[in-house]
Parts: structure tokens; sequence; C-alpha cells
């Protein structure tokens, strides 16, 4: 990574690894309060950021995550993007997105990253329901992530990002119905709607366990997907992943899919910095390490701050290329497969993608495979079924 | 080798009367071993017979022991397995003695297992020395038990010997009874050399090492010695007594227990019950009661992966070289590939393989759910032997269907009289006798298809009695029986190692059920799996495994490529434990759903 050499566009990840509270589904690296850490780390990450980028570098996009990044002054997150463009090439088309949680940005700190650069916001709505938002630990209510959307508005956002998340303890098809209504009134450019996941270890898992929390069983869960595939491109927005929606009208000059997101399920190379972040160029992925002392020591004593660093050989960075791709109701994108491996997509899964077609999970068109609202139901199987030679 | 001074005798226990622990005490009190060697249970060597508390194969002892007469015996303590498996190689453990001691645990009395190798010794003319065992337990009933002996077996009650083989108690009096009651060997040892082989062990060394008992003749290093059964000569180029570790002497001759090895390399030519004559001067006739080993449960083995067929066959192979009485020839199956149908004395001989397999040549195997052999009578006359449902003809080629049978005797407490005739009555059993054994103990004979007792006989058999019945059975012969072939169809497709042979009056149920079992073994699964159990092209019974509807909907953690992909590894890892038939993935254990279904 000298000066000098021409290399692709790079997707950047910064990561924050603060919050205000944990949520009690969170298993992500971060530490709730440590206000006192947050001058240490930036320090840290500057650095980091100098020992990692270049001028021969150019950015396509760059996405600030957490935690959540806006429990830092906006000041100081203009400060960190200040730095990459001081060092590095952004380009100017470039997708620079910031995190944000309701409730911990004001309209004139949305307004600073806005001038600093920032020209998309992720905002973690996660429910239209109070009562929801207490059962996931959020620290903001309905009207705040109201209040938050106006404010970016104001503030000169034109892409902004709505997180939301179903199959939530107690929560009926119908309740779910109601918040996307909730969301789509809201006029977002993107969606996210994510399954939950409960982690082991975290403190949803154990009111799981111990039965305090009922989570809607495998029909109802189904149901509130396939409602998603139907109902939002209703609405206006395109389904172009498993669970991401976004308006995208190319011909009217309107395309907000995530261009960072969409880097990594079509697996080009990322750069990740900061604590517990994870790399993959060139056939290696590495992760940073995830102990904050560490990782500032290292970074003290001019060190990269990398954990762990894996190889990975062709057949699994072929697997893994197309396990993301079949993520995008596009499918895997078999020119680019085919230029970087030699052989084609079909040759590869063909065989065993015939059986998944006629059985309704995946649809083959245009050279390559996607699935089906059913495949998208049950994606690990379909991917693992199709994958089977290519896995260790 | 003064013949009037060896005394050769066994010991005869249902399991877990004390055997072995006996056994232990009179190696310690005569000398053999000292209380510092003694590891519990010295004559169980194999780690599987200590972990189940059985002894699988026969091992002998030589004890010297200093009598209250003032002479020094010879006792050959001679094991004797203790399971229902090997009763041929009980036999000739009895066979290679003069006496027997009974025993007979002081708080259960006895049992079905004692009773039937008491009879085995009394057919070999045995003098029997009952000993009652545990009496030191408190909740040992040393008298009621000592009048049942009597009672049933008609010895004089007082001749039992009360003893504790956990605290010594009564052990110097066995030993002189032994010495007193038990004959002393009668053989003459200028007779041409008849020696019985009781067992047999290989050693990678030496070859086959027999073990045996000189009846008369001597035998000497150095002697051509010939299998009078198989015909084979070999030299004996080592001769040894047990004491019991392995030591050499040069001579053994009448009345004496001991081993060779003689460069035998092939177990199948020293089988168990043959006679060993010498060459140069034969015996004009063998011992009597040999009888070649015949397997009577057959069952498919099949490596999961088949790369592993070559090593199966070769841990096979190396079983066999220990183990006359297991066989094994290739069969293909169409839905596991290629494996071997292995001949079994019965289940415990066949669970022992199959673990042995499993942990010595660390292979994962699918074993299909056990069979019998059956008889075909075809049409033109023709008699096949089918070894694998899976073989069966057609029907329309079919005269007469012939399976074995076996007689069982079970004893149980009379209480329970009633639920153990409807279980027998249930597996197609034909009464036969019921005998009551004291006031509250039952003996009843039954006789039963020897496939119906492969299945869940024993475990319905304990749990109907509360722990309480035992069984014995012992093989009949072949019997006619009204029997059909049930094949499993999952997804519309045959699974050959799935199919049964069931008598055609149990068969809509059987079908029933196990349709239902494989439902709830076979994983859900993208696609969803129609399971049929058909026979005579009708189908019986029908069920479904209902498809998956979703998985997790996993998002991409900001770029943890890596942790996806395990997840999908993982879920390789679990297909790899599967059979993968067409498009259906199924488990090992439903290979044996016939033996787990539910009343």
């Amino acid at each position: 990574m000298t000066g000098g050499k021409k290399i692709k566009p790079l997707a950047l990840y910064i990561h924050i690894p603060f919050c205000r509270k944990k949520c009690l589904y969170c298993d992500f690296t971060s530490f709730p309060g440590r206000t006192e850490d947050f001058d240490t780390y930036l320090h840290a990450l500057t650095q980091e950021i100098e020992l990692r980028l270049s001028s021969g570098m150019t950015i396509a996009s760059l996405y600030i995550g957490g935690g959540t990044p806006t429990v830092l002054p906006a000041t100081a997150l203009a400060g960190l993007l200040a730095t990459v463009r001081r060092v590095a090439q952004v380009l100017p088309e470039a997708e620079v997105t910031v995190e944000a949680n309701p409730g911990t940005v004001t309209e004139a700190d949305l307004a600073l990253l806005r001038q600093a650069g920032v020209n998309r916001l992720s905002l973690g709505a996660q429910s239209g329901q109070d009562r929801l938002l207490q059962t996931l630990g959020r620290i903001h209510t309905v009207r705040q992530v109201e209040m938050t959307m106006a404010a970016a508005r104001n503030a000169g956002f034109t892409n902004i990002n709505l997180d939301l998340i179903f199959g939530l303890p107690g929560q009926s098809v119908a309740a779910w119905q109601e918040t996307l209504e909730w969301a789509t009134a809201l006029r977002p450019e993107h969606l996210s709607c994510y399954g939950l996941q409960v982690e082991a270890g975290t403190p949803l898992a154990a009111r799981l366990t111990a039965g305090e929390l009922t989570l809607p069983g495998e029909e109802e869960t189904s149901a509130m997907f396939l409602f998603n595939t139907e109902f939002l491109p209703r609405a206006g927005y395109r389904q172009y992943e498993i669970s991401n929606f976004a308006r995208c009208f190319p011909a009217e000059g309107g395309d907000y899919r995530s261009r960072h997101n969409l880097a990594y399920w079509r697996y080009d190379d990322y750069l990740g910095l900061g604590l517990a972040a994870y790399s993959g160029i060139a056939g290696r992925r590495w992760v940073n390490l995830d102990d904050l002392e560490q990782y500032i020591n290292a970074l003290r004593d001019g060190r990269l701050p990398v954990a762990e660093v894996e190889e990975i050989p062709p057949s699994t960075a072929m697997a893994e290329m197309i396990m993301l791709g079949l993520r995008l109701t596009s499918g895997p994108d078999p020119v680019a497969f085919e230029k970087r491996w030699g052989v084609s997509l079909e040759e590869i899964i063909g065989e065993r993608a015939a059986p998944l077609v006629a059985g309704g999970f995946l649809v083959k068109e245009a050279g390559t495979y996607h699935l089906t609202p059913r495949g998208m139901l049950l994606s690990n199987q379909v991917i693992a079924e199709l994958l089977v030679p290519l896995l260790r | 080798m003064d013949q009037s001074r060896i005394r050769n005798f066994c010991i005869i226990a249902h399991i877990d009367h004390g055997k072995s622990t006996l056994a232990d005490r009179l190696l310690e009190f005569t000398g053999a071993v000292s209380q510092r060697e003694m590891t519990e249970q010295l004559l169980d060597s194999m780690d599987l017979e200590r972990e189940r508390g059985i002894t699988i194969k026969a091992r002998s002892v030589r004890l010297t022991y200093q009598a209250q007469d003032g002479n020094e015996y010879i006792l050959n303590l001679i094991d004797t397995p203790g399971h229902v498996d090997f009763t041929y190689e009980v036999s000739r453990s009895l066979a290679a003695c003069e006496g027997a001691l009974l025993v007979v645990d002081a708080t259960q009395g006895v049992e079905a297992q004692t009773i039937a190798n008491l009879y085995l010794a009394l057919e070999h003319d045995l003098e029997i020395i009952p000993v009652i065992n545990k009496v030191d337990l408190p909740s040992a009933d040393p008298e009621r038990v000592r009048q049942q002996i009597g009672d049933l077996f008609g010895f004089d009650p007082q001749d039992a010997i009360l003893a504790s083989a956990k605290t010594g108690l009564g052990v110097q009096e066995i030993l002189e009874a032994i010495v007193q009651r038990i004959p002393a060997p009668k053989g003459l040892p200028d007779q041409p050399m008849q020696a019985l082989i009781f067992d047999s062990q290989y050693d990678p060394y030496k070859g086959v090492v027999l073990y045996f008992r000189i009846f008369q003749g001597r035998l000497a290093v150095g002697d051509r010695i010939k299998m009078m059964a198989t015909g084979k000569e070999f030299e004996v180029t080592e001769l040894g007594i047990f004491r019991p570790a392995m030591v050499p002497v040069a001579e053994l001759q009448s009345g004496e227990v001991g081993f060779l090895a003689a460069a035998i390399k092939n177990v199948q030519d020293t089988q168990v019950g043959d006679t060993i004559t010498s060459a140069g001067r034969p015996a004009d006739k063998p011992l009597p009661g040999y009888r070649p080993v015949k397997p009577m449960v057959y069952c498919g083995l099949y490596p999961v992966d088949n790369v592993d067929y070559e090593h199966l066959r070769e841990a096979l192979e190396k079983l066999k070289l220990n183990d006359a009485a297991l066989v094994f020839e290739p069969e293909t199956s169409n839905a596991l590939g290629f494996g071997f149908r292995c001949g079994f004395l019965g289940l415990l001989h066949m669970e022992i393989i199959q673990e042995r397999l499993e942990r010595e040549y660390n292979l994962n195997l699918i074993a299909t759910a056990p069979s019998v052999m059956y008889r075909v009578h075809r049409t033109n006359g023709e008699i096949l032997e089918v070894r694998n449902p899976a073989d069966f003809p057609e029907v329309g080629v079919i005269d007469y269907l012939e399976e074995p049978y076996v007689k069982a005797s079970m004893i149980l407490p009379h209480d329970f009289v009633g639920p153990m005739m409807e279980l027998c009555q249930e597996k197609r059993g034909v009464y036969k006798s019921m005998e009551y054994l004291t006031t509250d103990r039952v003996m009843l004979i039954y006789e039963l298809p020897l496939a119906e007792i492969l299945t869940d006989f024993y475990d319905k058999l304990k749990s109907r009695s509360r722990g309480y019945a035992s069984l014995d059975y012992e093989y009949l012969g072949f019997v006619q029986s009204d029997l059909v072939k049930m094949d499993i169809l999952l997804n519309g497709k045959p699974v050959d190692a799935l199919s049964a042979i069931v008598h055609r009056d149990k068969a809509y149920q059987l079908g029933r059920q196990l349709a239902q079992k494989l439902r709830t073994l076979i994983p859900r699964q993208l696609f969803e799996v129609p399971i049929q159990a058909v026979v005579n092209n009708k189908v019986i019974a029908r069920e479904t495994v209902k498809a998956l509807r979703k998985d997790v909907l996993a998002k991409c953690y900001g770029g943890d490529i890596t942790r996806k992909r395990k997840l999908l590894e993982k879920q390789k890892e679990g297909k790899k434990r599967m059979k993968q038939l067409g498009t259906v993935e199924v488990p090992q254990e439903a290979f044996l759903a016939v033996l787990k279904m539910e009343e």
C-alpha cells in the first residue's frame, strides 16, 4: 500500500465502539459510557488512519458505524473525516454514511456533519412501537425517531436510512405491518429490515431462556419477512438485498442503494479501521484487536492493531463471493465472477442449483442465480446446499 | 504331575452375581497374585469387558493350593463367557472341567442364566458346588436361597457354602470343597493325545494362541499336532500355563490346562471345540461336542464416508483374527453404497464388534437393523438362505418361508406373569410351560421367533417386570412362518437398507410405527420428505417430514464474512454425518429406527 501505486477505490469502514447504553440484543464491540476514553481512542484511530491510508488511495465509500458514532461530539466525527481526506483521496461522489441513534443528535450536530461532507445518515429506528423499543432496551422513543428524521431533513440530509427489526418478542404480524406503514410514511430513502437474531450471552437471550419473553413463531416471522417483499415495493422501495430496500429509479436519477454495503455483497475489497474492525483486501482478511487498551497501546507503539489474519484460499473465496452475491436480488455478478476466477459461475454451481431452481428456491436469470422470497427465508440452507463442494 | 492332585473347575453365575470378584479372591487367597498386583476383576482383560461387567473371552488360570490334608493341589480355574450369545463357548469351557462352582446372589436368588448354565454343566456331568454369595449384604436372605437351590436342583441345601467374595468370607471353604468334592481328571498319559480347544487369542508375534485342556496323552514343544475337525497340522513352538501371566513349560500332560502357539495364522483353522491330537499318533476319534460356529444375527455395516470402505475391511479382518464367530462378506446397497453384511453370535456380539470398530479403528459407521437368516423355499424347490431383507426374491417365486426360532426361558416374580405372557404373545411366542420355582418365582418357557428377540424384546421384558425378569434362550431351528417384506420409500424411492421382514399380521401396525419413527428421526429440510411403508406394492402407511419454513435471516456483520462462512461450514459438517439419498438427508439413527419404535 505504498504511495504512487494505483489501486481500486476502496470501501472504508471506521468503527466507533461507544454507545450510551447497550441494547439488550447487542453483541457488537461497544462500550457504554466510557466518555473518558473518547480522546485516547480518537487519537489512536487517527494514528491508524495515517498508518493505513496513503495519498495514492481513493475511497469510494466511507461508513462510520458502531456502537453509536454520534455519542462522540459532531466535531470529533468531522475531525476524523478531515483526517481521512487529508491522508487519502475521497472521491467527490463518494457515499459518506454515519450511523446515528435517535435522541443522540441535535439538528445543529447534524448540520455540522452534513457540512463536514456526510451525505448519508443511517438511523437506528428499530420499531414504530414504544413498547417494543423498551423490550429491545433502546434509549429512544418513536416520537424521537420522527423528530431526528425531521432534524436531519432540516440539516440538509437527502439520503436517510432507517434500520428496523422484525421478529421481536411480543411482536405480532400486524404490529410489524404497522411499523412498516409508519416508517414508509416518514419517507426515508432507504430501509433495512433485519430479522432479530438472538445472540448467545446477550441479556435478551437470558430473558428468552428464562421464559420472560417469547419470540414469535416460525410462521409469523416468515409472514413478516414475506410482507416486506410485497409491501415495500408497493410503497416505492425496491428490494435489492435480503434485508435491504431502497428508493431506486435510476431512470429518474435516483438510486439510493447503499454503495458501501453493496461493496461487501459484491465481494469488493474493504478496509476497516478502529477497534475490532474487519478488513478484506486481495484474498486476505484480518480483524483488529477488540481490547480497547491493547488497541491503543499497539498504535502508541506504532504497530498495526491486527489481532488475526486469515488467508482466503481461492475455493473459499469463490464460495464467499457466491454466498454474499446471493444476498442480492440480482444474484452474484456472473461477469465479475468469471473475470476474477477464470471459470463461469454456471460451471461452479449449475449442477447443484438445478434441483433448487426446480424446488422454487432459486431463479436462473441473466447468466446467474438469485433467491426467490421463499429461498431468502431459507438462504442459509440453500447457500450451504449450493456450496458444499467448495466449503471446508 | 500326578493327576490326582489336579482339579479343573469353572464358575457358573448370572451377570452381577459376583463371579469375577470371587475369581479374584481365589487368585488372591492362593497367592497367584498379590493384593498389590490386583486390579479389579483380573480375568476380564478387555476394556469393554470391564466396562460392561461381562466376560466375553474365556480365560484360565492355574492356582496352587496347600490343602488341609497336607497336600499341594493344582486348581485350574477356567473362566466362562457370561452371556447367552456365547452359549456354545460356555459349553466348551464346561467340557474342559470336572466341576463347577454355582454362584447365586444371596439377595436375588436364582436367575434364568444360572439355570441355563447349570443345565449345561449337568449335561457335562460336572460336580456342582453351590455357593451363596454376597451374604454380607443387609438384604441377603441366604436361608431362602439355600432352600431355593435345594428345591430347584435337588441339592442338599447343607452342601451350599455361604460366602462373600467382597470380604473373603468362605473362600477357604470353597477351595477345600473343590479339592474334596470335584473328581480328579482320569485320562491316561500314555494314550494318543486328545486336547479340547476352549478358546483362542490372536497374538501378532506368536500367531493364534490356543487355550486347551488335555484329556489324554502328553504334549511337548516341538510336537507335530493336528486339528481333528479342520485337518490342519502345525508344530508346537511354545507351550505354557497361566499363573495368570503366561509361563512357558516344556511339556503338559493328561488333565492339565495350558496354552500353545504353533505359528497358526488363521483363527479359522483352530476352532473352539475342536480336538488337538498328535499328527504322528492321532487319536481314533475327536472329543465329543464340536460344532462349527454359526452366526445367528446379521446386519449391514457401512462407512458413512465411502472412502473408509477399505479401512473398514482391514478393521474387520483384524477383528476376525481373534474372533472365529465373526463372519462378513461385501455387499452393496443402493442407499448406503459399499459395505459388509456381517454375521454375529447374537446382539451383544454385534454391539461389541460395532463398538470396537468405532473405538479402536475410529470408523464412523452406519449399521442397518439386525436381522436373522431366513430360508426361502422357492416354487422350483430351490432353497435360498437370505441374510439381508433387501435380497428377498419376488413374491411370485416364493413357495413358503422359514425363520429361526428359539426356546426362551424367563424367570420372574409371579406378579409379572400376566404382562410377560402378553409380551410373548405380542412377539408371536408359543407358550410351552410354566413352572413355580418357589412360591413366588416362576419359570416361563416360550418358543419365540429369534427375529422378535432382536428388536426390543429384552428392553420390554425388563420394563414390564420392573427389572426383575431374567432371560435365557437357546436355538431351536427353522419354523415355517407367514412373512412379508416391508419396503420403506423416502421421497418415492425405495431405500433398501430400511427394508424389513415382518409377520403378515403385524405388517400394518409395524409399518405405521416405523413411518412415524422415521418422521421424528429425519430432520426437516428444504424439501418435504414423504415416507411410505409398502408391502407387496401396496402402501400401508404414509407420513411426511414437512419442509423447513425459514432459517435465520442473518445480516452481514460489518465485514465479518468469516463468521458467516463458518456458519455454512458448520452446516456442512452436519450434512457430513447424514447419508444423502437423492435429495433427502438421512441421519445414521434412522437406519436403526425399527429398533426404536415405541409401543
